[in-house]
């Protein structure tokens, strides 16, 4: 187990080497992100300066949801960048390159790629947090580990969605909507939602779990909470490794020779 | 499939002075593009899950945030009228031409040499092209984002047929708006070497100048008055604020300040071009 974690260490630090070889795209990506992430947190400012309060949200539980949510999200996709490709490596038959390597193919794979833009998402998560007030070290240290907890379940669900092209084909674009939509019901607040969406967003698109949980964890010290979103971060991971060995007894090699940039 | 090969060249080019020959020219790159597009209308209809989640959320946002105020009317917009708006807004966003990724990499890689010999203006082709495009994109989101809107907040009851064929107008020189603005952004590759950061930093301004997270009428009016006086406003905001909230002085002014930002930009965009082009240099054969 610990010499996989030094593997995976070991994958990062080379592609953070290569990433560090373009700056100036490297730079511009990271800084589009944060206008991008700005402009959604803009929106949200406006609203709140006419409207004040909405379902029990105000522009502070606004701040903590985006600090949480971009920081998770750039957490989740700056390391694993591989986690949202998984669809589209399965289709093209490319998984033959880690089959054939000495090392388990899920982290490999996994952590092969290291996303640029998404170090914009990490860093607007940073400065969203010191805009939050909570910067007592119990906050802190909360805040940090259900960012890790919602960072996890970003990279199972865009896994587990991805391997789902084993069964169905391509699936590359349903992981791609699919992200997008647990990514946006994050954003807004959860007690927008009611019946059977919000049993949807707390089950089948946990997207209860990477927002409005996280916040309530940090806000509201809440153990409860902390308790059941690492039970559902658990959870999802043996889902993941579970849909990921099914499908990939199915795998079929695209014979294809591939050169893994 | 005849129907689908351009005009053969010396017909091209014999046609290529009159107004009709240009016209049935443009016409008939637009339909091959729709035929091609509805090759493939199960790609066009992926678009569809985006529209049905954004008019579901903005639904619940805006209802939860009238019935927090008590109101029945927010800056003279009904709850059905704002959700309406959307579709409206939505529609116009997800529909609209797509070409600056392949101007500007035609742009980089000097492929745009080869096309600048045929017998047809090089920004014409995209724009009859994505309007192939835009009228499948556009009526399939239509339809998707008004079964949500109907379901969650009923029928737009202050719709008026009559005012249809002006609707339509200001959205057409919309997509005409946008077209400029972004044809612009992919030719500034001769100049720069990545347009994105600018094509990004554009759709963001949108966003909110332009009324597509939230009606211009609900901004402060401090950025109301910003957001009034600059293009982006025509290309989301008036017309969709039309469809909901019919105002036929708004049309009239929508209509003079599209004409005008469009006859701004068009002549920006020819000497772009024209200046492009001339600096335009390729290697290899």
């Amino acid at each position: 187990m610990l010499e996989e974690i030094r593997f995976v260490g070991h994958l990062i630090r080379l592609n953070l080497a290569s990433n560090m070889e373009y700056r100036a795209s490297f730079l511009s990506q990271i800084v589009g992100m944060i206008i991008n992430n700005g402009i959604y947190f803009v929106f949200w400012l406006l609203f709140f300066d006419r409207f004040q309060e909405v379902r029990g949200y105000q522009i502070g539980e606004i701040y903590m949801l985006f600090a949480v949510l971009t920081l998770a999200y750039g957490l989740a996709f700056t390391f694993a960048g591989n986690a949202g490709e998984v669809a589209g490596l399965i289709a093209q038959g490319r998984l033959d390159y880690y089959l054939a390597l000495p090392r388990p193919v899920l982290p490999h794979l996994v952590f092969s790629r290291m996303g640029q833009s998404t170090i914009g998402d990490l860093t607007f998560g940073i400065i969203a947090f010191l805009f939050t007030g909570k910067l007592d070290l119990v906050s802190i240290v909360l805040f940090v580990t259900v960012t890790l907890l919602a960072a996890l379940i970003f990279v199972t669900f865009a896994v587990t969605v991805g391997a789902l092209a084993f069964f169905l084909g391509n699936a590359s674009q349903l992981t791609d909507r699919l992200l997008q939509t647990l990514l946006t019901f994050g954003l807004y607040p959860f007690g927008l939602f009611q019946g059977v969406v919000r049993l949807i967003l707390l089950t089948l698109i946990p997207a209860a779990f990477i927002g409005a949980v996280p916040v309530q964890v940090v806000q509201l010290h809440d153990g409860g909470a902390l308790a059941l979103l690492a039970g559902v971060a658990a959870l999802s991971v043996i889902v993941m490794v579970g849909v990921f060995r099914l499908g990939l007894r199915r795998y079929e090699s695209g014979s294809a020779i591939n050169i893994n940039i | 499939m005849d129907e689908l090969i351009f005009l053969p060249a010396p017909a091209a080019v014999l046609h290529r002075r009159t107004w009709r020959g240009s016209a049935r020219k443009y016409l008939a790159i637009a339909r091959t593009n729709l035929l091609n597009r509805l090759a493939y209308v199960w790609d066009a209809a992926s678009n569809v899950l985006l529209m049905f989640l954004f008019i579901f959320i903005f639904a619940q946002l805006w209802g939860a945030t009238f019935e927090a105020q008590g109101a029945t009317e927010i800056a003279g917009l009904t709850l059905t009228q704002t959700i309406w708006y959307f579709v409206w807004a939505e529609m116009i966003q997800m529909g609209k031409i797509r070409h600056v990724r392949t101007v500007s990499q035609e742009v980089k890689d000097g492929s745009l040499a080869y096309t600048l010999g045929r017998p047809y203006n090089y920004l014409l082709y995209h724009f009859a092209s994505g309007i192939g495009d835009v009228l499948i994109q556009a009526g399939v989101l239509l339809v998707a984002g008004s079964l949500v809107a109907w379901s969650q907040v009923g029928p737009l009851y202050s719709f008026r047929l009559e005012t249809l064929p002006v609707v339509l107008l200001v959205t057409a020189l919309a997509f005409v708006l946008d077209f400029c603005v972004l044809s612009i952004i992919a030719l500034l590759a001769f100049f720069m070497e990545d347009v994105n950061s600018l094509l990004f930093i554009y759709h963001k301004i949108v966003f909110v100048l332009g009324g597509l997270l939230i009606p211009v009428d609900f901004l402060p009016d401090w950025l109301q008055a910003i957001a009034r006086v600059l293009p982006f406003n025509l290309v989301v905001y008036a017309p969709a604020k039309l469809f909901v909230a019919w105002d036929g002085g708004q049309a009239v002014f929508s209509l003079g300040l599209q004409v005008v930002w469009i006859g701004i930009l068009a002549g920006l965009l020819t000497v772009l071009y024209r200046y492009g082009t001339r600096r335009l240099t390729i290697n290899g054969g």
